[in-house]
């Protein structure tokens, strides 16, 4: 399984032919950084296997198990690949409906002038552009301000380019930046009324870290907002959910964005993702003052839209 | 609940003596009241009678029931600092953003309500009953039991009386139908706190007369205390004449109540 890239010639042990020509088979390609990201992964697992002796903690990637290290690196470039076609395919993947989800927790947000928004993994900038936008119309506000946060600078150029377009664009409403959710340090404390971080805390490696830095930075009785997948408790929905999701995702990532592997490690990282009332036990355990269950099931809980309180 | 009783039962075998219905009534009656008093400012709807029924009246070996948590002070805290602002904005999440702001918390803080208005009614509601009982308590020692409830009805009117112009708004959240067993339920605490302080402990069929009146709070203040007199002096010839109807109602509304109540629907 192991391979070892030099550059963009690619060894991999199939192609060493012991009983053909007697030479080696060197097939010279263009390697994509997808794949160097994925047979990282491999390796990494096959080395783990091999070496008990490395003691570092692992953490999954999808259904892998990688060391925690490594997992943020992998997930850059499964975000680095999909960046241009993200928008693209979350439209095909959900049929439209993450556009409903997405509106719907921005009405439940429900920002009013001067509303600080800190949008975690914020990308190609739906949440804050829902966000400016609700403000502009339910108000006309022009006084709220979005800073965009994102560990991976091709995402943050996607959202940066798409609000290139807006009347946003040099404003003081918003902002980008990189940076790295487990530590928001460029950040102070109590500086923001709402945290939002959408279908971005699965991939984290550490979700207490972000949870923890999430209620650093909010202003005392500011609101922490989280879509994430979830899982479906319904048995008929989950199996015709499960379908989908394994059978026919991976399929479409391969026909609109010619990466099936990404997509397969979206469907795996929202199944290796904990269910909403474990989430929500961790949003208390972050300090967090939780109302009711915590939660809302969107579509049969395949989104929650979970929320916490800094009091 | 049935744990409760369980222990109370096996208590009361355990110091080898039974006490009668009404002195556990009494009892329990007694704690509810204290209880009532105690926790003036709770946040949303305490459920006094659970607090009661955990908490076994006479000495027994079993350890006391930890006490629940402390409800956080900050969601009481901007509702109340809402109420100012209900005229301007209606019973909305707008007018619970203008109290978190009141109170130094951000306007997103409206999100610790998510039935947003109707929270701020309920806490309204419950925050008049309170007050009323606090008003009336001890003033009505020379009054007849009809007077008391004139007294009792006039007093929890009048807190009405600021946000006259906004409580059709009210009424019309209260009657959605997501909200109706908590407006009934409100009602019913009321109904049930005025007959008490009148001196009639039992919640009959006579005390559901307050329902509309209480509710029904026309423009013309006068109008409505003269609607209050002639339905009370109804209520009471109304109850001698058909006083067999009465019960007959009476049971049938226990019971409803009993089988809603063992479903699980509402607190009664």
């Amino acid at each position: 399984m192991a391979c070892v890239d030099k550059g963009h010639v690619e060894f991999r042990p199939y192609m060493l032919n012991p009983i053909g020509p007697g030479i080696l088979m060197i097939e010279k390609w263009e390697v994509s950084a997808k794949e160097k990201a994925f047979c990282l992964a491999n390796d990494l697992q096959f080395q783990q296997v091999q070496h008990d002796t490395k003691q570092e903690p692992e953490t999954h990637f999808g259904f892998k198990n990688v060391p925690e290290s490594m997992k943020e690196n992998l997930v850059g470039q499964v975000f680095e690949n999909v960046a241009t076609k993200y928008d693209v395919m979350n439209d095909a993947m959900s049929l439209g409906v993450h556009r409903l989800w997405k509106d719907h927790f921005i009405r439940t947000m429900s920002p009013g002038p001067g509303t600080k928004l800190l949008d975690v993994a914020g990308g190609t900038g739906d949440i804050a552009m829902g966000f400016l936008n609700y403000c502009k119309e339910i108000h006309g506000d022009t006084s709220a301000q979005a800073t965009l946060l994102d560990i991976n600078p091709k995402m943050l150029e996607v959202g940066k380019n798409r609000f290139a377009k807006t009347p946003y664009n040099h404003t003081s409403q918003v902002t980008f930046e990189i940076g790295n959710a487990e530590n928001l340090s460029s950040i102070p404390s109590n500086t923001f009324d709402v945290y939002t971080i959408a279908f971005g805390i699965r991939n984290c490696t550490h979700i207490d870290r972000v949870l923890r830095e999430a209620y650093r930075t909010l202003k005392p009785g500011g609101r922490f907002m989280c879509l994430e997948f979830g899982k479906v408790q319904n048995p008929l929905i989950s199996s015709i959910y499960n379908l989908y999701s394994f059978q026919i995702i991976p399929v479409i990532g391969q026909i609109i964005a010619a990466d099936k592997d990404s997509y397969q490690y979206l469907v795996e990282s929202i199944r290796r993702f904990p269910s909403q009332d474990q989430f929500a036990e961790m949003i208390k355990d972050a300090g967090f003052t939780i109302v009711g269950d915590g939660w809302e099931d969107l579509t049969f809980g395949i989104v929650a839209l979970h929320s916490g309180f800094k009091l | 609940m049935s744990r409760s009783i369980f222990r109370r039962n096996t208590s009361c075998i355990y110091q080898r003596r039974m006490m009668q219905p009404m002195t556990w009534r009494s009892i329990l009656n007694k704690q509810q009241y204290n209880q009532n008093f105690a926790s003036a400012a709770n946040y949303g709807i305490e459920s006094n009678s659970k607090f009661v029924d955990e908490q076994p009246p006479i000495q027994t070996s079993t350890p006391p029931p930890t006490p629940p948590t402390p409800p956080n002070p900050v969601p009481s805290e901007i509702l109340g600092a809402s109420l100012p602002f209900v005229n301007q904005y209606g019973w909305t999440i707008d007018t619970l953003a203008q109290g978190a702001k009141a109170s130094g918390y951000p306007y997103v803080s409206h999100g610790l309500f998510p039935r947003g208005g109707a929270e701020l009614i309920d806490y309204f509601l419950d925050d008049c009953r309170r007050k009323m009982t606090h008003e009336i308590f001890d003033k009505m020692d020379n009054l007849k039991v009809h007077q008391k409830i004139r007294f009792a009805c006039v007093t929890r009117l009048n807190y009405t009386k600021p946000y006259i112009k906004r409580w059709p708004e009210a009424l019309a959240i209260m009657a959605q139908p997501n909200n109706v067993i908590r407006s009934v339920e409100h009602l019913a605490r009321l109904v049930d706190d005025m007959w008490y302080l009148a001196g009639d402990k039992s919640a009959d069929v006579n005390s559901y007369y307050q329902l509309y009146m209480v509710q029904d709070t026309s423009p013309d203040f006068i109008g409505t205390f003269q609607f209050l007199d002639r339905r009370l002096k109804d209520s009471a010839t109304f109850g001698r004449i058909v006083g067999d109807v009465n019960n007959y109602v009476n049971v049938a509304v226990r019971s409803a109540i009993g089988i809603l109540s063992s479903k699980g629907i509402g607190k009664f």
